[in-house]
C-alpha cells in the first residue's frame, strides 16, 4: 500500500486525531475541575456551617449574657438557679413589659429552651423558665 | 514505501493494456521534457523554484498546464516539465484507466539501468545517450541489435500521484488540518488554563482552617453539624412559634397561658369580644397554628415542635 497517495487524508486524519484528543482531555479535565469544584463547594458550605453553628451554639459568651434575664427585672422578682451550663428561673408579679423585654432577651439568646411557662392573673404575670446551652 | 509493484513502460504506438489491478507506469520521453543541469543548488525546492523557467524557450503555450518534477541525479538537477493532462489522456488512449494507476515515474528515473536498447514498437528504440533516455529509429541503431524489455530491480522513490486520484487537494487539506490544529490547541490551552485556576473557595476554606483548625476534620465537621444542627432547627422552631403568636395577636388579646417545652407548646388566648373569636381562629389557621375555642372569650392553640 503506497501510504504517499493517501497523504492529505493521513494528515487530516492525523489533525482530527489531534482534535478528538484534545477535546477529550479538555473535557475530562472540565469534569475532574467540576467534580473537584462541587466537592470543594460541598465541603465549603460545611466548614461554613459548622463554623456558624458552632459560633452560636457552643458561644462561651453566653455565660455573660445569661445575665441579663436577671437585670432587667428588680431582683425581688427573680428567682435565680445557675448551675454550670443550665439555668432555672422563676419570675413573679411582672407587668407587661417587663415581661416583653425578658422574652426578647430570651429569644435572642443562643440557649436552648427546655421549658418556658407564662401565666397571667389580671395584669401580672409569672413566667418560669429552664433552659441550657 | 519498498513496494515494488509491476513497473509498465508506455509509450505511443504500444498495444492497448487490459488489466483490472493496479500498477505502476513508465513515462517516455515521448510525454515529458528533460533538462540536465549542473548547478550550485542544495535543496531540492530551491531546484523547484527555478524549473519553470528552465523550460521558458521550450514551453510557448499552454504553460500553466505543465507540472515540474525535479530530482538529483549523482551531482546533477534533473528537470522534468510534463503535462499531466496529456499524460492521462494517453493513458486512457492505450486501455489503462488513471484509477488503476499507483505512480508515474519517468524513464530518465530509470536510466542506470538501460544497458541495452529496449523496443518500442516496430520503429522506436529508447536508449540511454550519455545517461540521458532517449528515443531514437531502430535505423539508427546497427542491424545486429537486441532489444530487450524494460527490467528495473529498484523502484525509484519520487514518483508522480495522480492529483485527481487524491479525495482532498493540498489546499483543502491544509486549511482544514489547521482549522483543526488551532481548534486542538484551543482545546488544550483551556484545559491549562482550567489546571491553574484550581479550586474555587480554597482560599476562604483555608483562612477559616487557619483560626480553626479543628475544623480541617471532617469527622469533626460531621460530629459538629449532627449535634448542633438539631439544636439549631428545635430552637428556631420554638423562637418561629412564639414570632407567630406575638403576630396573631393585638393589644385586645390577652395570653392567659403559655406553655413550652422540648416537644410541643400550647398557648389560651382571651379576647375582649366573643365576636373576635371566629376572626382570631382564621388568623391562626394563617398562620399555620392550630385553634380552638374552649369558652366564650377564650381560645386555645397548640401544636408541635
Amino acid at each position: 500500500m503506497n501510504l504517499t497517495r493517501y497523504k492529505n487524508e493521513l494528515i487530516l486524519l492525523g489533525s482530527i486525531v489531534f482534535l478528538v484528543i484534545s477535546y477529550s482531555y479538555k473535557h475530562s479535565i472540565e469534569q475532574k475541575a467540576y467534580e473537584s469544584t462541587t466537592k470543594s463547594q460541598q465541603e465549603y458550605k460545611d466548614i461554613i456551617k459548622a463554623y456558624n453553628l458552632q459560633t452560636i451554639w457552643a458561644n462561651k459568651k453566653v455565660v455573660k449574657r445569661i445575665k441579663q434575664l436577671k437585670m432587667v427585672v428588680p431582683s425581688s422578682k427573680v428567682e435565680w438557679s445557675q448551675k454550670a451550663k443550665k439555668l432555672s428561673a422563676k419570675y413573679r408579679g411582672l407587668n407587661k413589659d417587663e415581661l416583653n423585654i425578658v422574652l426578647n432577651k430570651l429569644l435572642n439568646l443562643p440557649v436552648q429552651i427546655k421549658t418556658l411557662n407564662i401565666k397571667r392573673s389580671d395584669q401580672i404575670y409569672s413566667m418560669e423558665l429552664q433552659c441550657k446551652w | 514505501m519498498e513496494d515494488n509493484k509491476e513497473l509498465v513502460l508506455v509509450y505511443k504506438g504500444m498495444p492497448t493494456v487490459n488489466r483490472d489491478d493496479r500498477f505502476s507506469v513508465v513515462i517516455t520521453p515521448q510525454h515529458y521534457l528533460l533538462k540536465k543541469e549542473h548547478l550550485a543548488i542544495k535543496q531540492e525546492y530551491q531546484s523547484r523554484k527555478i524549473a519553470a523557467s528552465l523550460f521558458d524557450e521550450l514551453i510557448d503555450s499552454n504553460k500553466d498546464e505543465y507540472s515540474f518534477f525535479v530530482y538529483k541525479e549523482d551531482e546533477d538537477w534533473i528537470f522534468i516539465a510534463y503535462n499531466q493532462n496529456e499524460i492521462v489522456n494517453f493513458l486512457e488512449e492505450v486501455g489503462i484507466s488513471s484509477s488503476n494507476v499507483d505512480e508515474i515515474f519517468f524513464v530518465q528515473q530509470l536510466v542506470s539501468s538501460i544497458e541495452k536498447p529496449i523496443s518500442l514498437g516496430d520503429d522506436k528504440a529508447l536508449v540511454s545517450i550519455n545517461g540521458i533516455a532517449t528515443i531514437v529509429s531502430k535505423n539508427m541503431l546497427p542491424k545486429d541489435t537486441q532489444f530487450v524489455h524494460m527490467s528495473a530491480d529498484i523502484q525509484p522513490k519520487k514518483a508522480v500521484l495522480l492529483s485527481k486520484e487524491y479525495m482532498l487537494d493540498s489546499k483543502t487539506t491544509l486549511l482544514l488540518s489547521i482549522v483543526f490544529i488551532i481548534f486542538g490547541l484551543l482545546f488544550l490551552i483551556e484545559s491549562r488554563n482550567i489546571l491553574t485556576n484550581g479550586v474555587p473557595n480554597q482560599a476562604k476554606i483555608d483562612t477559616i482552617l487557619e483560626n480553626h483548625p479543628t475544623l480541617s476534620s471532617s469527622y469533626t465537621r460531621e460530629s459538629i453539624l449532627s449535634k448542633y444542627q438539631k439544636i439549631d432547627k428545635a430552637e428556631r422552631a420554638k423562637r418561629n412559634i412564639i414570632a407567630k403568636l406575638a403576630k396573631m395577636i393585638d393589644s385586645s388579646i390577652k395570653v392567659d397561658e403559655f406553655k413550652l417545652n422540648q416537644n410541643s407548646y400550647s398557648a389560651v388566648l382571651s379576647v375582649q369580644n366573643s365576636n373576635q373569636i371566629s376572626s382570631l381562629i382564621n388568623r391562626a389557621k394563617r398562620y399555620g397554628i392550630k385553634a380552638e375555642k374552649i369558652s366564650a372569650n377564650q381560645l386555645k392553640v397548640e401544636g408541635k415542635i
